[in-house]
């Protein structure tokens, strides 16, 4: 009897949350973890990669109703799964936009204005790998990701 | 006592098992519901929403250690059902009634192995829910809607009884408490040096 294969979870999870990623670097403007700098284009393929993700582990030749009638991934193997795609998506999502931005999107931005960034929030104005630059450099110390107007 | 609740517990399933076959979108909805991915990993995208939430840096904080809380809350909630199921293996209502296992029970779900008592899935939505709760009373008050909607499957699926239901959710929610005022102040230093390592490699 077919069951649910760690392989299609990982797949499902990797899909949704590479969507899901692209969704939040949109709504709340990481633009170091964009792959598409145009909002509404962004949300819809986020919202569509994450609807896919969930039609082809779910619907496609209706495996609600086949393949999920037993125990496929149990519940610790699906939380093992579950975090280290999450961690996978993420990294390849960063790899992805900051690829991007060193060779598509040159231009660095300011915000604008005095702002405290800390963390992923200072993705707003700079590619990853120009955030870890930095956080390694140690130029951050206490005024992390602190940006003045341009 | 014991018999009481058992009783009252078969009757409930025995009354909501009439729906099933009914109405074929509420049996849809209701294999959808009960799924073991479906929720669980909704829930999960929700806690990665919120990981990124805020408009400051001082709300920002606080979403992130409600998700560090909904996560330790899972963890360590799901440590008590194994022990607790450990203790006493109680049976499935599909166990008790197999009248229920063909047309209810295989229609909408699958017969599951692992004790009734408490249901890990109630135990596990909740945890999530309360843990959140802990921290950011809007999206705790969010993440119940698939909380209540899961074990609310299972019971449709005569997989639990409502008392499992009922031990999940208390255990659940306990946990959270649990987590919140005690567990991660006596651990606040390597929760903080946790945010910090993730905060500088910038994906906190």
């Amino acid at each position: 009897m077919e069951i649910v294969r760690a392989w299609q979870y990982f797949v499902f999870v990797f899909i949704a949350v590479m969507g899901m990623l692209q969704l939040i670097a949109t709504c709340h403007q990481l633009k170091g973890m964009l792959f598409i700098r145009n909002k509404p284009i962004t949300v819809i393929l986020s919202i569509a990669a994450i609807v896919f993700a969930f039609w082809w582990f779910f619907f496609r030749d209706s495996r609600i109703d086949t393949v999920m009638r037993s125990t496929g991934v149990e519940g610790a193997q699906q939380f093992t799964v579950f975090c280290w795609t999450t961690f996978t998506a993420l990294v390849v999502t960063l790899i992805i936009s900051s690829l991007l931005h060193m060779f598509v999107y040159r231009r660095r931005e300011g915000t604008g204005q005095e702002e405290r960034l800390e963390g992923a929030y200072q993705l707003r104005y700079v590619s990853w790998f120009e955030a870890l630059r930095e956080a390694f450099k140690g130029r951050n110390g206490s005024h992390a990701g602190t940006r003045h107007r341009d | 006592m014991l018999g009481l609740v058992i009783e009252t517990d078969q009757s409930i399933v025995l009354w909501i098992s009439h729906l099933v076959g009914k109405s074929a979108i509420l049996d849809r909805i209701m294999i959808v519901l009960a799924n073991d991915y479906f929720l669980p990993v909704t829930i999960s995208l929700i806690l990665l929403y919120i990981w990124y939430m805020g408009r400051d840096y001082t709300e920002r904080q606080k979403n992130q250690m409600a998700v560090v809380s909904g996560a330790i809350t899972i963890g360590i909630a799901m440590g008590f059902v194994l022990v607790t199921n450990g203790i006493w293996r109680h049976p499935h209502p599909f166990q008790d009634m197999p009248q229920l296992l063909d047309p209810v029970t295989n229609h909408i779900f699958y017969p599951i192995h692992d004790p009734s008592f408490p249901s890990n899935s109630s135990c596990l939505t909740f945890a999530a829910a309360a843990g959140v709760w802990q921290f950011n009373r809007k999206w705790g008050y969010i993440l119940l809607i698939p909380a209540i909607l899961m074990p609310l499957a299972k019971v449709y699926a005569a997989v639990y009884y409502p008392s499992d239901i009922i031990g999940g959710v208390i255990l659940g929610i306990l946990t959270s408490y649990f987590a919140a005022k005690i567990f991660m102040p006596a651990l606040h230093v390597p929760v903080a040096i946790g945010v910090w390592f993730l905060r500088t490699l910038r994906v906190g």
